[in-house]
């Protein structure tokens, strides 16, 4: 598997290409804790900022982050999710992994005791110390590239969960997040989010997930919550066509145009199953049996 | 002015015999997209192009319930008011 054997995955110029759009963008259109990933609602007339939480709340506790003394968030976007646990969950020190220099910069701008969001991606960290618990949430999406096939896809989510594994306490959790690929053949959903919103990223499917995980996580929990993501979808292209002039005034008429359709891209994906959104609740296994 | 149904479908034609590179003759207005060789990007996408020209929003999700030229179409034309001519 020499495609992954270094860094698997989408590199720091493509991540950027993403997310450095610049922090006034995703503000106009993202909840006011700038938070990049399906909500987990409660009710039909509930508000997208509430959902958030309960999402950041959901992946805490599969996590069993809370009272940890260290957490880690693999792909932390703007950290809300790590000052959060410290705040709300006892957490002692939240260190979050992100490629994006806005990202990092906002929490640079954004301070808090105890937390650090550090630019650096996740193979590269060696802690000194192992963590309590780990959440990654939509940062899976970007570890296989769209070229590669079954087999290299499993041995790059397997390269980040023997990571996960060394760097947990015994009996630790892990949340995990992820867009997936569902009712469909693996390249027709994706083919214009990865070549235009999300260049070098690739969904898994569950099953490759559950192949990695093998002799190193038990799968506690499993959810598919597609229409979560296209109800969240929905509210964030709302929001982005009511600020329609700030958003060209920022990125442009064409990158608007983009952003829209990506959104409306997503919302049918979502909406009529071809893709999923995964939450996935990790144990580590602290005795792998040996594989066969 | 408001398009006519016969204005959509005809519209709906000519966009996906350009993106399958195909005649205006050989598409047609009866078969499910999938069939005709068109993918989910390229038909989201054209409902997205609809969108700007009729200016009103069209759910993504109809190229999915709709899966045909004239079901689109009469979907649409009930959005902005269409009659058949």
């Amino acid at each position: 598997m020499t495609a992954v054997a270094s860094s698997p995955g989408a590199d720091a110029g493509s991540i950027q290409h993403q997310y450095d759009r610049g922090n006034d963008f995703f503000r106009l259109w993202l909840d006011e804790n700038m938070i990049y990933s399906c909500a987990l609602y409660d009710g039909d007339d509930e508000a997208l900022e509430p959902a958030q939480v309960r999402k950041v709340d959901f992946h805490l506790h599969g996590a069993r982050a809370t009272g940890v003394d260290r957490l880690l968030d693999v792909g932390c976007g703007w950290g809300h999710l790590l000052r959060r646990a410290v705040d709300e969950h006892g957490v002692g020190a939240g260190v979050g992994l992100t490629l994006s220099e806005a990202q990092r910069d906002w929490a640079l701008a954004h301070p808090h005791p105890n937390v650090e969001v550090r630019l650096e991606n996740w193979v590269d960290h060696e802690p000194a110390e192992p963590y309590g618990a780990i959440v990654s949430i939509g940062a899976i999406e970007h570890f296989a590239r769209p070229e590669y096939d079954r087999d290299e896809k499993v041995a790059a989510y397997r390269q980040f969960l023997e990571k996960c594994h060394r760097i947990l306490v015994p009996g630790g959790g892990l949340s995990l997040q992820s867009v997936s690929y569902e009712n469909t053949p693996r390249d027709t959903p994706g083919a214009f989010v990865e070549s235009e919103v999300f260049p070098q990223s690739s969904a898994p499917r569950l099953a490759e997930l559950a192949d990695a995980a093998q002799h190193l996580f038990e799968i506690e929990l499993v959810r598919n919550d597609r229409r979560h993501y296209e109800r969240t979808c929905r509210e964030w292209l709302r929001r982005l066509r009511a600020h329609r002039d700030e958003a060209e005034a920022l990125i442009g008429e064409e990158s608007y145009r983009t952003y829209v359709d990506y959104l409306r891209l997503a919302i049918y994906g979502f909406g009529s199953g071809r893709i999923g959104l995964l939450r996935l609740v990790l144990r580590r296994i602290d005795r792998p049996a040996p594989a066969s | 002015m408001t398009p006519s149904v016969d204005d959509l479908e005809r519209w709906l034609v000519e966009q996906v015999a350009d993106l399958l590179g195909l005649p205006t003759s050989r598409v047609s207005v009866t078969a499910p997209f999938t069939d005709l060789g068109l993918d989910s990007t390229a038909a989201v996408g054209m409902t997205g192009q609809l969108e700007e020209w009729l200016e009103v929003e069209i759910d993504p999700t109809s190229c999915y319930d709709y899966p045909t030229i004239a079901a689109l179409a009469a979907h649409v034309g009930t959005l902005v008011g269409a009659e058949r001519r």
